[in-house]
């Protein structure tokens, strides 16, 4: 029993320690697509959508997001049922091996909440992505206007 | 003999006229069948009774404002941040498209309507529309007058519980609304909402109407 339970510590504590550099090969995600979009100024929430990829080995959880630009980030999840738009917040989203996860209008979105500055189309906006275990992911998600014309 | 013969002529004269009547008039036939237009509330649309609430400017909007007009409503909140921009954007695409066309466009409005009045002032809900189309209108109101206008139009909204920092959500019906100058409901879409699809529906729904 003690055995065990001193074997799963030193595990955690590896994982902890898994070092960051080449993300792609490691931590095996990829993010494309992302972007912001623009809201009006009075709006004190923005969304964040992108195409994420697991290209590695293992399922990867994201488990959370920060951003310097918002006091705080929360994924959700729009759910459309009965003609009734609901969010769902989401402690935490799987994705398998080989699987991609799609943030997209009428969909999962991260939720970027109170704007610290003014942000406008063209601005890019700093995303870290928290996976289980750990493991963080930064990029850059410019502000567009709309995507459809 | 003779009567048997009489009456099958008068029988046979009878079906032959039938016939020509449908064949030259065949919209007698189908009188009660509704055109098939994907969301039009046909016939006897709902005719919309009395509301009062208020715009952006602080003006009264209520049923005057809705008749002569066709008018498209969505209900929302401005803390919303995927489902309300992203139909707004969707709604600011129709008008831009119907735009291309004059006729279609002539006395439409946009109205968005905020069922969270607590954070949508008159003055928030105005930059906030206005961001979308310079002529969007928002309105909004206390909850016992909202309802007048929600409970009649079949919409539902329900105010989520506040976090620690009073942040709330909102669920609310995603459906764009179109009532039509005699203020009557008209039609419905539903979501997830396509600029082309509704244009080419309302251009529909607004021939069949005006004719």
């Amino acid at each position: 029993m003690i055995r065990q339970s001193w074997l799963g510590l030193v595990y955690v504590i590896l994982a902890g320690t898994v070092p960051l550099n080449g993300l792609t090969t490691e931590l095996g995600i990829e993010v494309t697509d992302a972007w912001v979009r623009e809201a009006p100024p009075t709006a004190p929430v923005l969304a964040a959508y992108m195409t994420i990829v697991n290209t590695s080995g293992h399922v990867r959880t994201i488990v959370g997001a920060e951003s310097p630009a918002f006091e705080r980030v929360e994924i959700h999840r729009t759910v459309i049922n009965q003609g009734i738009a609901r969010m769902i917040r989401q402690e935490r989203v799987e994705i398998p091996s080989g699987g991609r996860l799609k943030l997209a209008p009428g969909g999962y979105h991260l939720m970027l909440m109170k704007a610290k500055q003014s942000l406008k189309s063209g601005d890019l906006v700093d995303i870290v992505l928290i996976f289980a275990g750990g493991a963080r992911l930064s990029l850059k998600a410019p502000i567009k206007k709309t995507l459809d014309a | 003999m003779k009567t048997l013969k009489k009456r099958a002529v008068i029988v046979l004269s009878a079906g032959l006229l039938g016939f020509l009547v449908a064949a030259l008039f065949p919209q007698l036939l189908h009188r009660d069948a509704p055109p098939e237009i994907p969301g039009l509330l046909w016939p006897d649309p709902r005719v919309l009774s009395a509301f009062t609430l208020e715009d952006q400017h602080a003006q009264r909007f209520d049923l005057d404002r809705l008749k002569g007009k066709w008018t498209f409503l969505f209900f929302g909140y401005t803390n919303c941040p995927d489902v309300c921009p992203t139909t707004l954007s969707v709604l600011a695409s129709v008008e831009k498209q119907l735009k291309q066309t004059p006729e279609a466009l002539k006395n439409s409005q946009f109205v968005f309507v905020s069922v969270d009045p607590k954070r949508d002032t008159p003055e928030h809900l105005g930059k906030y529309v206005g961001y979308f189309n310079k002529d969007f209108v928002g309105v909004t109101g206390p909850p016992e007058k909202l309802g007048a206008l929600t409970t009649q139009l079949g919409i539902f909204y329900l105010l989520g519980e506040p976090d620690a920092a009073g942040n709330y959500l909102v669920d609310h019906t995603a459906a764009i609304l179109l009532t039509d100058p005699k203020a009557r409901l008209i039609g419905v879409f539903g979501a997830p909402h396509d600029p082309q699809t509704i244009v080419a529906r309302f251009r529909r729904i607004r021939e069949l109407i005006e004719g």
